[in-house]
């Protein structure tokens, strides 16, 4: 019986084989070059997540991995800098990359926080596979702009029709899942980096 | 199964306009409507669809003598999704803006059904270059259509073709006179509706002219 599957499968199997050998090499070829084009796409959405869009900011400064208690996650920060006094640069932000479970796929988002990481100034949609139409709409900036100046220190929810409360998200109509869940990915990345912050000021 | 079916120069032409893969057999909808809002977004679709279909058809047709009934889609997915994996990564490698740009719907290719329609058709049945043939000729189809739709919806919409400002827009202040429902998805359904609605009427005139049926 065994030697029937295999008579009516091997075909499938070699050809899996050839495609899978396939697909390694382009990953070997290509990996590297995608991840630097994501690399310098984060990189250039810097500027606008922690002052104004157009503002004098050069994204330099050196990546920190940051892991929870549980050694679980891991968040790549950049020091976001502005020219100084003296052409010295000086660090007057935080981005924190994170990522998620979103509606339909993972999400990937930068957050901009200050300082002393205790206001949000900005978000950015890296990644995003939410339903076109619908939840894609988180990449929106009006939309992103709502996060901007909430505290870093409270829990963000989003709701469905106009905000009361400081921690309040107007949800996307029709995508308050994806909403939420970019709430809930920002809550815990500045939630962790909250954690950690002692420990990066140190490193100065 | 016909021995012989049509010839690769039939298979070629064909594609392009008499089976146009959207005007006349109306498959792949889904790349139709979603990547048509501008005209460079609608071409890198077609060449990713262009290499893809050349792909697939190829082993398809390379392999053909071996294939079982009730296995063949099984192996024609598979053959598509690598090649779809191996656009997805080039894009995403050398294109990187407008792998963002066309996001999902480059991986959904994989489901587009004019690539295992034409396996299916022709390249399990047919010689490699009727094969070939047949791919270049769907996809030239393809491209010809999501053009036609792009333009209308790029003009209209953004004033401009591949980006470029038009002469006419030039100094016109903003978006003020731009129709911004032609950038959004109900402009694809309009477009693509009238579209097709002029085609299917030029066909009929055709045919009533000619007395032959296209």
């Amino acid at each position: 019986m065994k030697s029937g599957y295999l008579k009516q499968a091997w075909l499938v199997l070699a050809l899996a084989l050839c495609f899978g050998a396939a697909l390694a090499v382009v990953q070997v070829a290509w990996g590297p070059k995608i991840e630097q084009n994501k690399e310098n796409d984060a990189r250039s959405q810097i500027p606008r997540l922690v002052v104004g869009a157009g503002a004098d900011l050069t994204p330099a400064g050196r990546n920190v991995e940051i892991r929870d208690e549980r050694g679980l996650r891991a968040y790549r920060v950049y020091r976001a800098m502005c020219a100084g006094e003296g052409g010295r640069s000086v660090q007057i932000g935080w981005v924190v990359k994170a990522k998620g479970p979103g509606y339909a796929d993972n999400i990937e988002l930068l957050v901009g926080l200050d300082l002393k990481a205790e206001t949000i100034t900005g978000l950015a949609v890296l990644a995003q596979n939410e339903t076109p139409g619908l939840g894609n709409a988180i990449k929106a900036p009006a939309w992103r702009r709502q996060f901007a100046g909430k505290a870093a220190g409270g829990r963000l929810e989003a709701v469905k029709g106009t905000p009361h409360a400081d921690c309040e998200i107007e949800a996307v109509s029709g995508a308050t899942i994806s909403s939420q869940s970019v709430c809930d990915i920002v809550n815990r990345a500045v939630a962790d980096f909250r954690a950690k912050l002692p420990e990066l000021r140190d490193e100065e | 199964m016909a021995k012989d079916g049509p010839t690769p120069l039939e298979r070629f032409i064909h594609g392009i306009i008499p089976e146009n893969p959207v005007y006349r057999q109306l498959l792949g909808m889904c790349p139709t409507l979603a990547v048509t809002g501008n005209m460079a977004a609608a071409m890198t679709m077609s060449a990713a669809v262009l290499f893809v279909m050349v792909g697939a058809n190829v082993i398809t047709s390379l392999i053909r003598g071996l294939l079982k009934p009730h296995l063949r889609i099984l192996i024609f997915t598979l053959t598509i999704a690598t090649f779809v994996t191996i656009a997805d990564k080039f894009l995403a490698a050398y294109v990187y803006q407008m792998s963002k740009e066309l996001g999902p719907y480059v991986p959904l290719i994989i489901v587009n059904c004019i690539i295992i329609c034409r396996c299916e058709v022709c390249a399990s049945k047919q010689s490699l270059r009727a094969a070939v043939a047949d791919a270049v000729g769907q996809s030239i189809g393809f491209a010809l259509a999501l053009a036609s739709i792009a333009t209308v919806r790029e003009l209209l919409g953004s004033g401009s073709w591949f980006g470029i400002e038009l002469f006419w827009r030039k100094g016109t202040p903003g978006e003020a006179c731009r129709w911004a429902i032609m950038n959004q998805p109900p402009g694809a359904f309009l477009t693509l509706g009238l579209l097709l609605g002029a085609a299917v009427w030029i066909a009929l005139a055709w045919n009533k002219r000619t007395k032959v049926n296209i």
